[in-house]
């Protein structure tokens, strides 16, 4: 009797100390760091700023860009430069169009646009990693001094703009503070760092909100600034996320 | 010819709508508190103009257009082309507003014996003014709206309206049609009806006024299908519907279809004289299919074919030619029939004279601002005639760009793309004020 209840005792400590050690749940790390970008929101809208640097970069304009997103749609439109301005585009799910003034009514595109301008729609829309991914726990390690959660995302969906991610989120903030964006045969894209200088109010609480994105490229000295600004949690009709309406 | 020519009441009314959109713009852009949308409005203005030289090479003997006397084609035009844009919401509100201004300098040449023409002539019209509310699922539009729709770039066939939606042309701005339409979104299915009250924006001698038209489209994780129906009183219905999808990152599939009655058919003769016409034409089918592929790069290639239902076999066009070549050579002797037939080619004769083309265009990153450029090729499969058109253009500033089309057309004698212009060439600028 003794021997079976110590059993008992000892199966118990072991699994309560595997189950510590094996560290935190990555997919409720993943939800909580994914509202401080724009996920799981009734909707949002914010102003973007785009700056280039590296070479190649005089070329590219600054660019100014409002956005508009929900879980599965975001519409973004140029505001500056004066050349670009009102132009659009326009993502739900896997479907995309892109219009321009003076050329075109909206034209139907391949989701691989999403990842060729100057910065992806995934970085200026609002993020939802939790849906898009599956995530796993790696370990701890520190972020320019700030202890992190490192997580393995691998996309599990066809919205998913990268097929693979590195994500530092932060223990204290529960936030990302750095990603690293992979594609799908293991080739590093780029790489980026986030600051959260914006608060946004959800259910009555503060919360911090992304406020920089420094995006590097992998391959090149090419970098790309994204500063979001002007942030509202707002519904949003879903006629604002009609091509017809564009 | 004068370049850029303006008289001073237009001057003067261009120079005043210029001052109030620049102080519209001024208040939209006068620095804002972090203010809620909910009580304030959105105020946006822009006006962009453009300066540009066109110079067309016109066929040697055109038989449907001798002398150049029927279409008065100018040889060399001068236009300034003005485009200003309002656009204001507020809450579930927006009211859009665009005006266009366009003056134009033509040098036309007649051939001998008439002499050439210098033409003058500026215009004033809404290409697109509307308003648009939302409430909940609902949204109503009312006014003169731009409605087009479909993945298809060369021509439309699921659009009753706008079969040539312009977007081959990156110079030609197309114009709305005046409606008010119902849309009610779900998530994934959307229902719109609409009643269209003028279309002669498109086409003043078809308006297809008084017509009653549904939507339905259905929306996937990576497609869309569309079902459209439009009926205008005492005509036959057209029926029409496309399908998108994205079977991976890289590719966009899709496919229209359209079938309809025109009101009139012409009808090639062997014999000599006017055209017969049928009146309506008998119901046939347009069908589309396509596909892009967008390249690492972001440059994106696209190949279409079009089965143009109402369209003549080869046999039919070339009946086609020689009776205009019957009617050019009538001009001497009796020009009234002769004017009267080939007038009515123009007016009654099909949107595309074959039945079988094929359209390729291979274009850069649409993203990029500083450099866009667009080659495209069209090819009546049946005559072999084909057109080729290359657009470029670079911006220079944030408020300046530049751009050069030049498109021209191959083929043998009497066959659909020599028939009219060789060649065609635009050169200008685009100034963007604000």
């Amino acid at each position: 009797m003794k021997n079976s209840c110590f059993n008992c005792f000892f199966a118990l400590l072991l699994g309560w100390t595997a189950m510590a050690w094996a560290g935190p749940d990555a997919a409720t790390l993943l939800a909580r760091s994914d509202q401080a970008r724009g996920g799981n929101l009734p909707g949002l809208i914010w102003d973007v700023s785009v700056v280039n640097s590296g070479t190649g970069s005089d070329e590219q304009q600054p660019m100014r860009l409002r956005v508009k997103a929900i879980e599965t749609a975001s519409v973004s439109e140029v505001l500056e430069p004066l050349n670009s301005k009102g132009s659009k585009m326009l993502q739900v799910e896997r479907n995309m169009w892109l219009t321009k003034p003076g050329l075109l009514k909206p034209v139907a595109i391949s989701p691989r646009q999403r990842l060729t301008g100057q910065a992806a729609i995934g970085d200026i829309a609002s993020t939802n990693y939790v849906k898009e991914y599956e995530a796993y726990y790696v370990r701890e390690e520190a972020v320019a001094d700030e202890p992190c959660y490192l997580l393995d995302l691998r996309a599990n969906s066809s919205q998913s703009t990268y097929d693979h991610v590195l994500y530092w989120v932060s223990v204290k903030r529960s936030v990302g503070v750095r990603a690293e964006f992979y594609s799908l045969s293991g080739k590093r894209l780029k790489t980026a760092l986030f600051e959260y200088g914006n608060n946004i109010s959800v259910n009555g609480r503060n919360i911090p909100f992304v406020s920089r994105m420094l995006i590097s490229d992998a391959l090149t000295d090419g970098r790309t600034e994204l500063t979001y600004g002007r942030v509202k949690v707002k519904a949003i009709s879903p006629s604002d996320f009609d091509v017809s309406n564009l | 010819m004068r370049i850029f020519p303006m008289d001073s009441g237009a001057i003067r009314f261009r120079a005043l709508l210029a001052g109030l959109l620049l102080a519209l713009n001024v208040q939209a852009q006068t620095p804002e508190d972090d203010e809620d949308t909910e009580t304030q409005p959105f105020l946006r203005t822009s006006l962009q103009t453009w300066f540009y030289v066109k110079q067309s090479s016109l066929a040697g003997a055109s038989k449907l257009n001798p002398g150049n006397r029927l279409l008065n084609i100018p040889e060399e035009s001068a236009i300034v082309d003005m485009r200003p844009e309002l656009r204001t919401s507020q809450d579930c509100h927006e009211a859009v507003l665009k005006p266009r201004f366009i003056t134009r300098n033509d040098e036309i040449d007649y051939r001998n014996p008439v002499a050439d023409s210098d033409s003058r002539s500026s215009r004033f019209h809404w290409n697109e003014a509307f308003f648009r509310s939302t409430f909940g699922s609902e949204t109503i539009t009312a006014g003169r709206e731009l409605l087009s729709w479909g993945p298809a770039i060369f021509r439309s066939p699921s659009n009753p309206f706008y079969f040539d939606a312009g977007r081959t042309d990156p110079l030609r701005e197309t114009p709305g049609i005046d409606l008010v339409r119902l849309t009610h979104s779900l998530t994934r299915l959307r229902i719109t009806g609409a009643r269209i009250f003028n279309t002669a924006t498109l086409n003043a001698a078809a308006n297809q006024s008084s017509t009653w038209l549904i939507k339905i489209d259905a929306l996937g994780e990576g497609q869309l299908g569309s079902l459209i129906a439009s009926q205008r009183k005492d005509e036959a219905p057209f029926v029409g519907a496309f399908m998108q999808a994205t079977p991976d990152d890289a590719w966009l599939v899709y496919g229209e279809w359209g079938s309809s009655r025109k009101r009139y058919a012409l009808m090639p003769s062997s014999t000599a004289g006017a055209f017969p016409l049928q009146q309506p034409s008998p119901r046939r089918s347009v069908e589309l299919v396509g596909a892009s592929r967008t390249l690492a790069t972001g440059q994106v290639v696209t190949g279409e074919y079009l089965y143009y239902g109402h369209g003549y076999s080869r046999q039919d066009e070339n009946l086609f030619f020689q009776q205009l070549g019957q009617l050019a050579s009538l001009q001497g002797n009796n020009p009234g029939l002769a004017r009267a037939g080939l007038a009515s080619a123009v007016s009654y004769g099909p949107s595309l004279l074959g039945r079988s083309y094929l359209y390729l265009s291979w274009q850069s990153n649409p993203q990029d601002t500083a450099f866009y450029w667009r080659a495209e090729s069209v090819r009546n499969i049946q005559d072999r005639s084909y057109r080729l058109q290359i657009y470029v253009e670079r911006n220079f500033t944030s408020r300046l760009s530049g751009f050069a089309s030049l498109s021209w057309s191959g083929g043998a004698a009497d066959t659909e793309f020599t028939g009219l212009v060789h060649s065609t060439l635009a050169l200008g600028i685009k100034a963007y004020i604000f």
